[in-house]
């Protein structure tokens, strides 16, 4: 028996992926060349939810009123609206809705830097402990009363102190296997969340308990400008220096030692890298609360996007991000007659959304190490 | 181009040493293949070599830049072929390193050079082992090294894939790089390689020209098995006679 030669390229077509030709070149045009296409419809999208998002509510606004009522800070536009709804729309809707989508921008930024970083797109800002630690700070202050200035302070050295446990017990039980660093981040948010418990016991059931409470359910129901400011020079320090680093957390997400062999110091990008994820989780703590999940599963559209590629991957994480914030920012204020906390609903929608993860990742994450 | 004297490494807390005393030198455009049974420390030796383990003792002299093929490649995520490849090109430029033109034009001509050009838009993890070999190579060859050094790059592939991978090695070599590569096939050794270095735990390596060291005595007591080296229409072979 002999096997007849084929009159065939070097590689024979068996070895072509299976996708069809003209969807594999739509998708590689799509993946590769039209980025600056996908910045934009993203961008008009989230103009869209927007200015969709401001005129919903309680005290629901006409579409147009709420663009004119927008333009009319730019040129001059007759008044032909309520006095009440230019309010309601520029210092109720509008800072609510701009520090949710910046939180969600800084989130699923920072989740998609850590998931590159430790290579296994099932990590998020929760599973490294962070939240739970930045969320421990803040409760503090809430506790000692302290100024509104010290939570984000709070928040951020706590959230600091939670990553040193998360690593250094990852450390003790193995290092750099991914599996040790998860098992980390539980025992450290295991930690904190009882040291909030313990907060909660000690708090006055009449002031700080529901303050406290409250705020760690995650709302952005007391956004002001203020908070606008408190997330966004977080995001543009930190976000712009993870972003500089896209190309090295492409190299990263190769593993430690291939990362080594191409010459990437992998220690110190990998701090960097953390510190900065740190800053962006504990700020959006600071004035939100706990928002779990966003970090988590947004960089997974974020990726059946645009591709794996974090050049691309982080600018579409964070539109992404804001976009979906948005979304359920005004389900949470419109949805029922009492406010929904925020972050009761994402983890509402995060959960079944990170089991069908689960399935379609079919757990490759973990098996590769 | 790489001189490597005496050297042996040891793990930290570990009483014996992984391996010990290894003497070889490798000059521009040779072929070195290092052989040895599994556990006898190729892996390590080719991480030391690598400068991503310390030697505890001895000397290693490398004159010129170096590049690492790994044994496979799997990320979690789903890079394109030339996103792979062009990673080779700024890792060393530090944290905030960029890839510009010039990198993803270099990767084209890498990829070029290992013939896989016309799949610089292919997802990495759709390829075959064969192909993913050739665009790790290509990844090495990105940076320009001198020595590029693989591990056992024709372990997972069929005839006709170790075959082509050999060319490829044989080919940048050609180009006055110097080659080292571990692998658990004497006949491979003896195809490609000028020198080879023969490893076995608890005793002395064995370096030299590879048509010496290769001897059917030396085999046989590296592989505690008969050997049988001879010609066969002109080419040489090497057949375990297995028990």
């Amino acid at each position: 028996m002999s096997f007849n030669e084929l009159p065939k390229n070097e590689y024979t077509q068996s070895e072509m992926p299976r996708k069809s030709k003209f969807l594999r070149n739509l998708i590689v045009s799509i993946k590769t060349n039209h980025f600056t296409m996908q910045l934009l419809i993203m961008f008009i999208i989230l103009i869209i939810i927007v200015v969709f998002a401001l005129s919903m509510g309680r005290y629901p606004i006409d579409f147009y009123n709420v663009i004119k009522i927008l333009f009319s800070n730019i040129i001059e536009i007759t008044v032909d609206w309520k006095i009440v709804e230019q309010r309601v729309v520029e210092l109720v809707r509008l800072p609510r809705i701009l520090v949710a989508g910046l939180c969600g921008a800084a989130l699923s930024l920072s989740g998609a830097a850590l998931q590159g970083m430790f290579r296994n797109p099932l990590v998020g800002p929760q599973i490294i402990g962070v939240s739970s630690g930045a969320a421990f700070g803040g409760v503090i202050a809430v506790l000692l009363m302290l100024s509104d200035y010290f939570i984000p302070l709070f928040a951020f050295g706590f959230g600091v102190i939670a990553l040193l446990l998360t690593m250094g017990i990852a450390k003790a039980g193995g290092g750099k296997n991914v599996l040790s660093l998860v098992l980390g981040g539980i025992v450290t948010s295991a930690f904190f969340a009882s040291l909030v418990s313990l907060v909660k016991y000690t708090a006055d059931p009449d002031d700080s308990l529901p303050t406290i409470v409250y705020w760690l359910m995650g709302s952005f129901n007391e956004s002001s400008y203020i908070d606008v400011w408190y997330i966004l020079i977080p995001l543009l320090s930190a976000g712009l220096l993870i972003y500089k680093m896209r190309f090295l957390i492409n190299i990263l997400s190769l593993g430690e030692e291939e990362a080594r062999s191409l010459g990437v110091n992998v220690d110190r990008s990998r701090w960097t890298i953390l510190l900065a994820a740190t800053v962006m989780i504990a700020a959006t703590v600071s004035v939100s609360g706990i928002v779990g999940w966003v970090g988590l599963i947004i960089p997974h559209f974020a990726r059946m996007i645009t591709g794996a590629n974090h050049s691309r991957l982080i600018p579409i994480s964070m539109f992404a991000g804001a976009i979906y914030m948005i979304l359920v920012d005004t389900v949470a204020r419109t949805a029922s007659y009492g406010e929904i906390p925020i972050g009761v609903l994402t983890a509402l929608l995060g959960a079944p959304i990170f089991a069908w993860l689960l399935y379609r990742t079919q757990m490759k994450g973990w098996s590769n190490d | 181009m790489i001189n490597v004297t005496n050297i042996g490494f040891c793990y930290p807390k570990a009483k014996t040493a992984i391996f010990e005393g290894h003497n070889f030198a490798v000059k521009a455009g040779e072929v070195l293949a290092i052989l040895g049974p599994n556990g006898s420390g190729k892996t390590t030796l080719i991480k030391s070599l690598l400068g991503l383990l310390p030697i505890f003792k001895g000397e290693i002299k490398l004159n010129g830049s170096r590049s690492y093929v790994p044994q496979n490649t799997l990320s979690p995520f789903d890079y394109s072929v030339s996103e792979m490849v062009v990673m080779g090109a700024s890792g060393q430029n530090g944290l905030f390193a960029a890839s510009t033109k010039a990198d993803y034009n270099r990767t084209d001509e890498a990829l070029e050079q290992v013939g896989m050009l016309d799949w610089r838009n292919e997802s990495f993890s759709h390829l075959s082992g064969g192909q993913r070999q050739m665009i790790l190579i290509a990844r090495a060859l990105v940076s320009n090294p001198d020595i590029m050094i693989l591990d056992e790059p024709t372990s997972a592939l069929d005839y006709h894939n170790q075959d082509k991978v050999l060319q490829m090695m044989r080919h940048v070599a050609n180009q006055g790089k110097a080659i080292i590569f571990s692998t658990h096939c004497p006949l491979q050794a003896l195809h490609i390689s000028q020198k080879t270095l023969m490893v076995k735990k608890n005793s002395p390596s064995v370096f030299g020209a590879s048509k010496d060291v290769l001897s059917e005595e030396n085999l046989s007591k590296l592989y505690q098995l008969p050997i049988f080296r001879g010609k066969l229409n002109q080419s040489e072979i090497i057949v375990p006679l297995y028990s």
